[in-house]
């Protein structure tokens, strides 16, 4: 539970700083210049565009979840603010809040209410589920053309940069686009995060095969890296969650080495929908596991140990290796308040026996921007989107003097959609590249300046700044790791949840775990993993196999 | 009829005591009905669609729900003869004290622990029982492997009941202390003069003056043979020694607050309440008769 708070505090920081980082509109001469065409395009007047003025003012109405610990100076709100008015006086709109919710539980249920009492606002944010209610109840408006005409080239750009389209894919209904999904952008996989100075003091290679990282794994328990006389380092770190997308220390890596991916669906070769957590594949790297249990080389008491602990390991110096995800950065940095020579190095390891890194893509999208059927001008949605976009960016000049230096978040703007590229991550690394070759930052782009210079202070003195080594090691040195040439993404045929999911998801998951856990640590034979499957599909399982064959089949 | 004013009084005098009754015990019960729903939180509980008994009926189903109310038993159980014997072992150990500031000071110190909640000392018992925490060093002082307590379903009921014991037993102490210094002083100091010696006279004065005493703890602690601790097993657990240390409790916690089975997690706790409602009658009537312990 621990973790999983923590991941979502994570998760949600790191995306909001990768937001704010990327975009990369102005950079480089491989991108195309999004910036001034939409300029020039929204200084035309009386044509209809992107961002054409309406003459007379378009009301809205809108539903959004508020902002907890908003940062806002005194006397501005959310219903009043510099980048509410900026969007509102571009485009000549007005827009009022039906509600805002600040807790996510309480405005889902909202939102759920509203959808029951067909009372919904013109505009709102809502779930996967709610999204398929509102579209089967006919309640939405159809996308498909106002997202062609009036889409700016930049929000265009975004969805297009996902392969095969697959996040604007999840908004369309037979062919029909009826929500604009917030993008899930790639990287969110774990990295093996090794100590750098532990690998030179033992004189290793960083390791690249599964046999490898237990070999580095075994030196570093065995062999007293920090060499500080003390037999006081630790083996691989763990987690009860044991898999899990984005998760800190959890196996993820180790499974997929074995070409297993627990908790995704996919299609066998005869076209039979398999569930991976239930493949022999997984029995295989269950088995490896729990060997690397046995011989102490996975953290004994991973069980007992909560988030806060094993990070708390990381700080004291105490554990070297690791999987966690590139924004795992700001947790490790923390090394270094013990030992200040302290470096870590990310890999995107253990290498399949064909030397690739595999891996199951995230969830497209978690969140869908709708428009009611009713709303009059639904391109005027489109068109805050666009206008809001620039002003997150500041690609708009007037956009960046919008509470310049304070910091004040973008949720404060009305439509929160997080959109951007699927590789943004990678795609900024070429400009830390080129600043730190010449430490020129003239002319880069407001949105990435303070990250660039804290990677440049922190070459400059590295270490002594913990923040900006922070910032380097989850932006810069994690970041690129994220795109390794490596990779084989292994799509799932269905995310999400069906009905009988929702129901008895929780049990199902609960068996999953407990007997993932119980053959790791040798509590049970690696045999139990056959009772499990026939288990698993005897109390749920296989009206879930059913479930997700009849939507991935009907696709 | 002045008399029957003044009670009159006292009714008065209850009335703040049974509105939070009320409010916060006897309508909150009506929430009950959610075990036979298909419960959905927006739907609230007069739109939520009736489904009978399939809540029971899946819980059932479940493999879990034998092995939570075997746990459940054993736990609770273990902990009832043990939190009773000990502090009972204890007070008559510390009657024969005969330095009094000693007495007094190791009463305060045993029955501290009572006052720190679970939070807190499943923290220390973690740290205690880790594999470099000071038990297993003292296991190795012997010469014995490490032992991974709290991953280990041999031994994770033994630290539920042990550390249980070990928080409560200094106040339960109190009790029987209580209940001594109701024994008759002259009873003691008759059996001296006929030559009774210390252990006689624990034998026939003072163990059959705690009888009542005991019989009645003995009887009312059967209304709490479901309740195996919550807070404790919650703050110690992990997925491991489910299979030892999951109890009824906990796994409403689990289903309903985390998983949102509301259905399925009222079913569990109403099951539990009927069954303890019953012990507790059983209870209260074997008090009555034993220990001629009245409330009505």
């Amino acid at each position: 539970m621990n973790a999983k708070k923590w991941l979502a505090l994570f998760c949600g920081s790191a995306l909001l700083g990768a937001t704010a980082c990327s975009g990369g509109g102005l950079m480089g001469s491989d991108e195309p210049a999004v910036s001034d065409s939409a300029q020039t395009r929204s200084n035309v007047t009386g044509e209809d565009g992107p961002f054409a003025k309406y003459d007379e003012t378009v009301k809205l109405t809108l539903g959004r979840q508020g902002v907890s610990g908003n940062n806002l100076p005194d006397g501005d709100t959310l219903e009043d603010n510099e980048y509410l008015n900026y969007v509102e006086k571009r485009l000549n709109v007005e827009i009022g809040y039906d509600f805002s919710i600040e807790d996510l539980e309480a405005y889902n249920q909202k939102v759920t209410l509203a959808i029951v009492s067909n009372k919904i606002p013109d505009v709102m944010v809502v779930d996967e589920q709610q999204f398929q209610r509102l579209a089967k109840a006919n309640m939405l408006a159809d996308l498909t053309d106002v997202y062609e005409q009036y889409a700016s080239p930049l929000i265009k750009e975004y969805y297009g940069s996902y392969t095969d389209d697959r996040v604007l894919e999840t908004g369309r209904i037979d062919g029909k686009l009826y929500a604009l999904p917030n993008t899930n952008i790639d990287g969110s996989y774990q990295l093996l995060w090794v100590r750098k100075d532990w690998l030179d003091n033992l004189d290793l290679q960083p390791p690249k095969t599964m046999d490898e990282v237990k070999s580095v794994v075994e030196a570093f328990m065995r062999d007293d890296p920090d060499g500080n006389g003390k037999d006081d380092t630790m083996g691989l770190l763990g987690d009860t969650a044991v898999v899990g997308d984005g998760g800190f220390f959890t196996f993820d890596p180790v499974f997929n080495a074995y070409h297993s991916y627990p908790g995704s669906w996919f299609k066998d070769d005869a076209g039979n929908i398999v569930y991976g957590s239930t493949t022999p594949e997984t029995k295989q790297a269950l088995g490896a596991l729990r060997d690397l249990y046995a011989e102490g080389l996975i953290d004994k008491e991973f069980l007992t140990r909560k988030w806060e602990d094993n990070a708390g390991l990381v700080s004291s110096g105490r554990a070297g290796i690791l999987f966690a995800p590139w924004f795992a950065g700001w947790a490790m940095s923390d090394a270094v308040k013990t030992d200040p020579n302290a470096d870590w190095l990310p890999l995107a390891v253990p290498l399949d026996e064909a030397g690739k890194r595999n891996i199951v893509p995230s969830v497209p999208a978690g969140s869908f921007l709708v428009v009611n059927k009713q709303t009059e001008h639904p391109e005027a949605v489109l068109k805050i989107l666009n206008t809001e976009y620039e002003g997150i960016r500041l690609l708009d000049p007037a956009a960046q003097e919008l509470y310049k230096g304070q910091g004040v978040g973008w949720l404060n703007y009305p439509l929160n959609l997080q959109l951007d590229y699927q590789d943004s991550l990678a795609r900024d690394i070429p400009i830390y590249d080129r600043a730190l070759e010449d430490g020129n930052t003239e002319g880069l782009p407001e949105r990435i300046l303070p990250r660039v210079e804290s990677v440049l202070k922190n070459a400059e003195n590295p270490k002594r700044d913990i923040a900006a080594y922070a910032d380097t090691l989850a932006y810069y040195t994690a970041a690129a790791v994220t795109g390794s040439k490596e990779l084989n993404k292994v799509e799932p045929v269905f995310y999400g949840n069906t009905e009988t999911m929702l129901k008895r998801g929780s049990n199902l998951e609960k068996l999953e775990n407990e007997t993932f856990l119980k053959i790791i640590t040798g509590t049970a034979p690696l045999d139990e993993f056959d009772t499990f499957v026939t288990t698993w599909k005897s109390i749920g399982g296989d009206a879930v196999s059913k479930e997700v064959a009849d939507i991935a089949n009907n696709r | 009829m002045k008399n029957r004013a003044f009670i009159g009084h006292y009714h008065l005098m209850l009335l703040p005591g049974i509105a939070l009754l009320l409010v916060f015990s006897v309508i909150p019960m009506l929430g009950i009905v959610i075990a036979f729903q298909d419960f959905q939180p927006t739907l609230g509980i007069f739109r939520s669609d009736w489904v009978g008994w399939d809540n029971f009926r899946y819980m059932f189903s479940l493999p879990d729900s034998r092995l939570i109310f075997v746990n459940t038993l054993v736990i609770a159980s273990l902990k009832i003869v043990f939190g009773m014997l000990v502090p009972f072992v204890f007070a008559l150990l510390l009657h024969e004290v005969i330095h009094i500031k000693f007495k007094r000071i190791v009463q305060t110190v045993v029955y501290l622990p009572h006052f720190m909640s679970w939070v807190i000392l499943s923290g220390i018992l973690i740290n205690m029982l880790s594999l470099e925490g000071i038990v297993n060093q003292i296991v190795g002082l012997f010469g014995g492997e490490p032992i991974l307590f709290l991953q280990s379903n041999s031994w994770f009921r033994g630290v539920l009941v042990a550390s249980d014991v070990w928080k409560e037993f200094g106040f339960n102490t109190i009790i029987y202390i209580a209940a001594l210094t109701g024994i008759n002083p002259n009873l003691y100091e008759a059996a001296a003069i006929d030559g009774a010696n210390r252990f006689q006279r624990l034998i026939y004065i003072t163990i059959p003056g705690l009888l009542p005493t005991i019989i009645l703890l003995a009887t009312l602690s059967l209304g709490n043979v479901l309740n195996a601790g919550f807070e404790q097993i919650l703050n110690l657990y992990n997925p491991i020694v489910y299979q030892s240390g999951d109890i009824i409790d906990t796994y409403v916690y689990r289903a309903g607050l985390q998983e949102v089975q509301y259905g399925l997690a009222t079913a569990v706790g109403l099951l539990k309440s009927v069954v303890s409602f019953l012990l507790i009658a059983v209870s209260y009537t074997l008090a009555a008769r034993f220990a001629n312990y009245r409330i009505f």
